[in-house]
């Protein structure tokens, strides 16, 4: 199981199903829901500030594109300008419900940026994450 | 001794006593007058020695003269009944001199008194006859000097004592007693070469007697001048010159004469030296006497060798005998003018015209006179003319227009052939008879005038005028004529003219035409000339321009008033537009304003296609007033503008609205997924979380249709790439195989002759499932579907066809609409009316297009081209 997942998302339905999926599905062992951009960049400044904090640093981030106080893109521009090395570190695959082409563009040209993921986020999915070099790891047992 | 003396000289023969008297001739003549003896004093007188005249007649010592009157003869027959004859004449010595005789001729007799012979004795007279003689001729001589003013002169030597005759006065025109003296005689010789000349002459021959005869130029008293023949001789007495005499001729007139002679010989001389043409004398067996340059020149031989020979050697063989011919008649008095060829001393052949005449000396024909012409350039161009002129004949006889010449009376003088075809008349039928007669009535008149105004030099060289055929028919003739004032004859060639006057009827017609269209077309039609240094003029323009601008370009034809009228801001635009149409010769398409005669602004199309003319361009073309279209078209562009706006905006609200919908449709999918309907225990909630479920597929199907048409209409830039079709045609199969199996369809297809195309992957999957899914959806319903796929060229291009043998559509009815968005052609319950128009989306994204052909109950077949 992965370590820690923070998923950046405004709606709170879906932050429900991903705890129930990622749990379903044995994903990760520590679920960090976070409601907007503006909160993650919060999250981040206090471990950057304090790192004695239980804060922590998630091994992937689910982010969402559209939502209140701060979207998406606009997190990853704070997090680019402020904490540059701190983003490179992050996993981040982007998960949307936008139709507009613009946005897989925009996510594949970033590259702070692991993937581009379609809602609903489902098993087969999660499965697919699984094997990913970076998360091999974490279920090979 | 005496006695004996005596004896001896009794014993001399008589005739030894004869012979030797000296002063006397005595001879012995026979009857006949041949002489028999001969003495010494014969001899003396005569000259002849005995034995060369004894046996000869006594009459060769007289002059022919008396020989022939037959004296010595008559003297005879005188002595002979006389006894004997006297006579005093002229007789003539062996030596040819003359001497004045006494002869005395005795007869004498035999016993029997019959004459045997005759004695003559003769006396040389000479002396006492010369001194009679002397004053006799003196008389005479007088006479002869006066008649021929000749005076005669003596200077006396020891005293240099001068006399003259009253004629020398005469001829120095001094008085009668004039007394000269031998230095003012000498004077009166013209100073200088004259006067030097007779000093000298004169004072040789008083030196050494030595004879003078001189023509000399004397200066009169009274100042004439005149030519003298001035004789002297010396007069020697015991070796001494003791006087001189002589005489002095007055020769002027003499002289004058023969100057006068000497000049007209001359004159002749430069006639026959200078004369342009060969001239020369021949003597009668036909050698060259005399001859000049131009003769030497034409035969190329040195005047030594020609001296030698005759003119035959030159003369061309063939023409010998007549130039023989012509020479003789010649020589009989008659001149002669012939042509003959000649051949020069270097083999070249010349023609000669020749002229001969007789050279006549004191009435006799002593030789031939010639002139001899080069006419072999004159015989080059005779012979050219006569080609010239067969030519000429050549172009008459063959020309289609008439070719005639007509008189100053107006009479036909010659015509050519044509006339047989134009005017029905043969050239033998017009030749005489006067052109006016043939001249349609109506149009005599101004024939007439056109005539003379031709033949006063007023220069209507062409002019049109009708004549009447021998068919009656008329005829329309244009007359091209030139009046020749030396020949007195009108040059005219006459062309029937009635093809050029239908010509220019049609002519006339499509300019009307032309005229017409471009007045009538809506739109100003122009002709702009444009110079080289940029300004312009307009060298046409409608009558719409005023018409439909308002303003009219005919006043100011050379400022471009057109360029006045655009509005300031505007004129870059157009001028350079114009500069760049003139400069590379492109077609020139402006639209923009103009401002109009009453000040309003109308937009103007101008369109013309620049041609190069010399150093001008010429702009043909048109001008459009476009001000409705113009402002229809801003409208409409406004109306874009505004439509854009609009999409960009409705786009981005599809965007958010799907997005929208979409969050928690997701979230409802995610939770059917999660959610186990196995544990939902009452029945009633789990049908309705059943229908719950099937509701948010239906709706997530839906939505995902639709966000795939809004995602195609966006992405423009989608990658293409070579697609191998069979490969696509298997997935796409594959993914639907149970929905086939269960159809029971059959698939044919044959993709070898393109075996792949240039496309984008998803779109053709997209494609053959559509298709595919759609011809079994809509089966016939008696009986199984059956598909054909295959690609195939068509005009250089890919095609993809898909045929079935459906349901098929009633083509006339709903042809327009078969790719249209949401239009369902069959009541079928999962029919949505989009699949087709995503297909004829992604053809046409791509740049392709997509055709369809169908018969209800048939079948359908769908053609796709790529691009």
């Amino acid at each position: 199981m992965i370590p820690n997942v923070m998923c950046i998302e405004d709606d709170t339905t879906t932050l429900m199903l991903f705890e129930f999926l990622f749990k379903d599905e044995n994903f990760c062992q520590n679920f960090i829901p976070v409601e907007n951009g503006q909160l993650a960049f919060d999250y981040f400044e206090t471990y950057m500030k304090n790192k004695a904090d239980q804060k922590i640093i998630p091994n992937l981030i689910f982010l969402d594109l559209n939502m209140p106080v701060m979207g998406g893109w606009e997190f990853l521009e704070t997090m680019e300008n402020i904490f540059p090395d701190l983003l490179t570190q992050l996993n981040i695959i982007v998960l949307s419900s936008s139709v507009n082409p613009k946005d897989q563009d925009l996510a594949k040209e970033n590259k702070f940026v692991m993937d581009f993921l379609d809602k609903p986020l489902v098993k087969d999915q999660l499965n697919a994450l699984k094997q990913k070099a970076v998360f091999k790891d974490y279920f090979s047992s | 001794m005496r006695t004996e003396n005596i004896q001896n000289l009794k014993n001399l023969s008589f005739q030894k006593i004869i012979g030797e008297i000296e002063d006397y001739a005595i001879l012995l003549l026979s009857k006949d007058g041949i002489i028999e003896n001969w003495n010494s004093g014969a001899e003396k007188i005569k000259g002849y020695k005995s034995e060369e005249i004894i046996g000869k007649s006594f009459s060769v010592f007289y002059t022919e003269k008396d020989k022939n009157e037959g004296k010595p003869q008559k003297l005879l027959a005188l002595a002979k009944n006389e006894g004997k004859a006297r006579d005093e004449g002229w007789r003539k010595r062996k030596n040819g001199t003359s001497f004045w005789a006494s002869v005395l001729i005795t007869a004498i007799h035999d016993d029997y008194g019959n004459i045997i012979g005759f004695t003559k004795v003769t006396r040389d007279l000479t002396l006492n006859k010369a001194e009679e003689y002397l004053n006799k001729v003196y008389t005479r001589f007088k006479i002869a000097t006066d008649a021929a003013k000749i005076g005669i002169w003596e200077l006396d030597l020891p005293n240099h004592i001068l006399y003259w005759s009253e004629e020398i006065s005469k001829i120095h025109e001094v008085s009668a007693d004039f007394e000269p003296e031998l230095e003012t005689a000498i004077n009166f010789y013209k100073e200088g070469n004259n006067r030097d000349r007779i000093r000298e002459a004169v004072n040789v021959c008083i030196h050494n007697g030595t004879p003078f005869d001189l023509e000399l130029k004397i200066i009169t008293a009274t100042g004439t001048e005149k030519w003298v023949r001035a004789m002297g001789k010396g007069k020697f007495r015991d070796g001494k010159i003791v006087r001189l005499y002589g005489a002095i001729q007055d020769i002027n007139e003499k002289k004058l004469i023969t100057r006068q002679l000497e000049k007209s010989q001359q004159e002749y001389k430069s006639l026959f030296d200078q004369h342009p043409d060969a001239v020369f004398a021949l003597d009668r067996k036909g050698y060259f006497i005399s001859f000049n340059e131009r003769l030497l020149e034409l035969i190329g031989i040195s005047p030594e060798k020609l001296k030698k020979i005759s003119f035959k050697p030159f003369c061309a063989p063939e023409d010998l005998d007549r130039v023989m011919g012509n020479f003789l008649q010649v020589l009989e008095g008659k001149p002669q003018t012939y042509q003959t060829g000649m051949i020069t001393n270097k083999g070249k052949r010349l023609e000669l015209n020749i002229t001969n005449m007789p050279i006549v000396v004191d009435g006799e024909i002593v030789g031939v006179y010639g002139i001899a012409r080069d006419i072999t350039e004159h015989k080059k161009a005779d012979l050219e003319l006569k080609q010239s002129q067969e030519n000429l004949q050549k172009i008459m006889d063959h020309s289609l227009d008439i070719i005639c010449t007509i008189d100053r009376e107006g009479l036909f003088k010659q015509i050519s052939p044509a006339s047989e075809k134009i005017l029905g008349y043969s050239p033998k039928e017009l030749v005489g008879i006067p052109y006016i007669s043939l001249v349609y009535e109506e149009d005599r008149e101004i024939t007439t005038k056109a005539a003379e105004e031709i033949a006063a030099g007023i220069s209507t060289t062409n002019f049109m005028n009708r004549y009447v055929r021998k068919d009656g028919r008329l005829v329309p003739i244009i007359w091209s004529v030139y009046w020749d004032n030396e020949d007195e004859l009108f040059y005219c060639i006459a062309r029937d003219a009635t093809e050029k006057k239908k010509a220019e009827s049609l002519l006339r017609e499509s300019e009307k035409r032309i005229t017409d269209l471009a007045q009538n077309v809506p739109g100003v039609v122009y002709q702009l000339c444009i110079r080289s240094d940029g300004s312009s003029y307009f060298t046409y323009v409608s009558d719409k321009m005023e018409e439909i601008f308002g303003f009219s370009t005919n006043e100011q034809s050379d400022e471009w008033e057109l360029g006045n009228r655009i509005p300031d801001e505007e004129k870059e635009a157009f001028f350079s537009s114009v500069q760049k149409a003139v400069t590379e010769l492109s077609n020139w398409d402006y639209e923009g304003r103009i401002r109009c005669g009453n000040g309003e602004m109308k937009w103007f199309q101008g369109k013309s296609i620049p041609l190069k003319v010399g150093d001008e361009v010429i702009f043909n073309g048109i001008m459009l007033d476009i001000t409705k279209r113009k402002k229809v078209e801003l409208e409409r562009e406004q109306l874009i503008k505004e439509l854009s706006q609009n999409n960009t905006e409705l786009k981005q609200f599809s965007y958010i609205t799907s997005h929208n919908l979409r969050a928690p449709l997701t979230n409802l999918i995610g939770i059917h997924q999660l959610l186990d309907h196995t544990r939902i225990e009452d029945e009633k909630i789990r049908r309705l979380v059943n229908g719950l479920k099937a509701s948010t597929s239906n709706l997530n199907e839906t939505l995902n249709d639709l966000i795939k048409i809004l995602i195609i209409k966006e992405n423009t830039n989608l990658t293409t790439r070579m697609i191998d079709v069979n490969e696509r045609f298997n997935e796409v199969k594959n993914a639907i195989s149970s929905f086939i199996k269960q159809s029971g369809a059959e698939i044919n297809y044959n993709f070898r002759e393109v075996p792949e195309v240039k496309f984008n992957k998803e779109y053709m999957d997209s494609i053959l499932l559509n298709l595919i899914t759609n011809a079994i959806k809509y089966a016939h319903p008696d009986r199984y579907p059956l598909i054909n796929i295959s690609t195939r060229k068509s005009e250089g291009k890919d095609q993809l066809v898909v045929q079935d043998n459906g349901l098929g559509f009633n083509m006339a009815k709903v042809k327009d609409k078969i790719f249209g968005l949401y239009q369902r052609f069959h009541n079928h319950p999962n029919s949505k009316g989009i699949g087709l128009y995503l297909v004829h989306s992604q053809v046409t994204s791509l740049g392709g297009n997509i055709e369809v052909t169908s018969e209800e109950n048939i079948g359908t077949t769908f053609t796709i081209t790529f691009k």
